[in-house]
């Protein structure tokens, strides 16, 4: 059941208008034992969303081009939905060429929601459009993600403590955000962290929490293996070649040859999947804390 | 243009000044971090044994010749993340270097970056790649923590770089990559340790997922799933040095930008930077040797082709030249 104060978004990737299905079970089950992964639970509260995610916080190349972008609005209007846009890193020329998009949502909503992965986008966007409600990403929020650290042979305690911090845990991070303007704060459950739920939720902090499920970001980067895989020889693993978004239907697991749990490769990042435990504590404290919980079962 | 060498021993200090090197930049192992954390977790981002001066007697030494020699000397404080429960220590550590007339700290993390800008030391902040400053409108922030210096991030392309360091060149530095160790993820969004061995040199079993067009397989549409992958195998050769191997006359191979330096000049690059701290006496002479020559003949000379020309001969691989992987900065 859904508490009072939760709130689910659902993210249309790729610059769908819906997800038919909610949970495509056939790939998550690929990354979640299905005894395991809360699934009635999960598919009761994404099936009723607050809230739509557009956009992407990985790639400029997967952002709606503006047509794209007013099918989505249309679409999320007619459900009645707010909408919250993703943005990656952007270089000066991707600023520059973004720009309409931006504009467009602008014109839709001055006082949109926009989630930031970027101190220029995050300028840029503060000077141009000063109405947006602007939340900090989650690559601003640094920390411990390895998914090949075994944790428990980690010594000496300061060190396995170190496990639970992250950057927006920090004073100075929470001073800068407030600085600039920022309202919400976007993260993933770390995997090595204890679960414990006023950290999570930055209680005391006066600022709004999201959390991803079911998947975190281990990494990023702009030579994308997916597109790499497709493009002509010249074009490959370059930053300014064109992509027709492999990604968008072409996925990967990545196995480890030793003991570290399955990878998804989703274009250009790794995604490592949330635990039984971890989706648990998650559920719960979005409940009992007022969290944010942002749907992404479509990346696998 | 300066030239900015890694050095992580006394041992390299006279080879590295009498070849050249305008500034040098190291990372620090000390007791006190190790007696907290222990060697689990690093203070920067390169092994502490093998990339770091392990000493303050040897970093107060090395200051000492480098500024005899009219060479600056950076720290490299280069974790992406350092815990709440290192920053007491780690300012302790800054004002330390600071009494010991280290001229700048290479710093990426924001909450460190915003204490050192309320302490004021009197130390230079340059960002570190890790900072991933990735467009012009980021610089005028950092030039508001105190930022002097901007390194540029490997992951952009020449046009990028152009457009940042045009815009901001009388207001700020910009060191770029010159030569050597790749990186296949962006360093400053890699959420990985390098304490396990780089993530990216992963020998990954890859499974392609069911896609997402209903009645159609990943095998179907990839039957060739292996040579696909082989590129993929292929571009992380060369990110790794090229196997770390060395050309016939011992010059090192690698990821490098040497043909852009006519550019780089033209814009206003402060500095361009050798990578890889940890690398032998050997690579880091010969690095050090190709950069010199480079970087001299682009300032004797405004026709680019011939610095291209000169690169590419001191290279001796054209092949690898070609491939478009050997260049951390593509044109197009």
């Amino acid at each position: 059941m859904k508490g009072s104060n939760m709130e689910i978004a659902r993210h249309w990737e790729s610059g769908t208008t819906d997800n038919e299905s909610v949970l495509p079970w056939k790939s998550l089950k690929t990354f979640f034992p299905e005894s395991d992964f809360h699934h009635q639970d999960i598919e009761e509260i994404v099936s009723q969303p607050d809230r739509i995610y557009i956009g992407d916080e990985f790639c400029p190349k997967r952002l709606p081009d503006v047509k794209g972008l007013k099918d989505q609005l249309k679409a999320a209007d007619q459900k009645g939905l707010p909408v919250t846009l993703l943005t990656p890193v952007l270089t000066d020329g991707c600023i520059k060429a973004w720009g309409k998009l931006f504009e467009t949502f602008h014109q839709w909503d001055h006082a949109a929601e926009v989630v930031v992965n970027d101190l220029g986008v995050l300028l840029y966007l503060k000077q141009t459009f000063p109405g947006f409600s602007l939340s900090m990403g989650r690559l601003f929020n640094k920390g411990f993600k390895d998914p090949r650290l075994n944790t428990k042979s980690i010594t000496p305690a300061a060190t396995a403590a170190c496990f639970n911090d992250c950057s927006f845990q920090h004073a100075n991070m929470r001073g800068l955000a407030k600085s600039l303007g920022i309202q919400r704060f976007e993260q993933d459950l770390f995997p090595h962290a204890d679960l414990d739920p006023d950290a999570l939720a930055m209680k005391g902090s006066n600022f709004d929490v999201s959390v991803y499920f079911p998947f975190g970001y281990v990494t990023t980067g702009r030579a994308c293996i997916t597109a790499g895989m497709n493009g002509q020889a010249d074009a490959k693993f370059n930053f300014s070649a064109g992509c027709h978004a492999p990604c968008t239907t072409h996925r990967f697991k990545l196995s480890h040859p030793g003991n570290g749990p399955d990878l998804l490769q989703n274009g250009n990042t790794i995604f490592y999947p949330y635990t039984a435990s971890m989706l648990g504590h998650l559920l719960r404290t979005a409940k009992t804390h007022g969290l944010r919980l942002v749907w992404q079962g479509g990346l696998a | 243009m300066n030239i900015i060498t890694p050095i992580r021993s006394l041992e390299e200090l006279e080879m590295l000044i009498s070849n050249g090197a305008d500034e040098l930049y190291c990372g620090l192992k000390t007791k006190e971090w190790d007696e907290i954390f222990s060697e689990n977790l690093w203070m920067n981002r390169r092994s502490p044994d093998q990339a770091n001066i392990t000493s303050f007697k040897d970093l107060e030494t090395l200051i000492a010749v480098a500024h005899g020699n009219a060479v600056k000397v950076s720290i490299t404080l280069n974790a992406s993340f350092y815990p709440e429960s290192s920053m007491a220590y780690m300012l302790t550590l800054c004002g330390r270097l600071a009494d010991m007339g280290v001229d700048a700290l290479i710093v990426s993390d924001l909450n460190l970056l915003v204490e050192l800008s309320r302490l004021n030391l009197g130390l230079r902040i340059h960002l570190s790649s890790l900072g991933a400053c990735f467009n012009s409108f980021s610089v005028p922030f950092y030039k508001s923590l105190g930022v002097k210096r901007v390194i540029l991030p490997r992951q952009l392309t020449l046009p990028e770089i152009e457009a940042i360091v045009t815009k901001h060149r009388n207001d700020m530095e910009f060191e770029v990559f010159a030569v050597n160790d790749g990186c296949y993820f962006e360093e400053g969004f890699c959420q990985t340790s390098h304490t396990l061995g780089a993530f990216c040199l992963t020998d990954w079993s890859i499974t392609p997922l069911e896609t997402h067009s209903p009645g159609t397989g990943n095998e179907i549409v990839y039957p060739d799933l292996k040579e696909r992958l082989a590129h993929f195998k292929t571009y992380l050769w060369y990110q790794n040095n090229c196997g770390s191997s060395f050309q016939q006359d011992g010059l090192p191979n690698g990821p490098c930008s040497l043909c852009q330096f006519g550019d780089f000049k033209d814009w206003g690059v402060t500095a361009v930077k050798l990578v890889g701290r940890e690398a032998s006496f050997h690579r880091k002479m010969g690095s050090l040797q190709l950069v010199k020559a480079v970087r001299d003949k682009a300032l004797q000379t405004q026709n680019r082709n011939r610095i291209i020309d000169y690169a590419r001969q001191l290279r001796q691989t054209p092949e690898y030249c070609d491939s478009g992987y050997m260049c951390y900065f593509r044109k197009h």
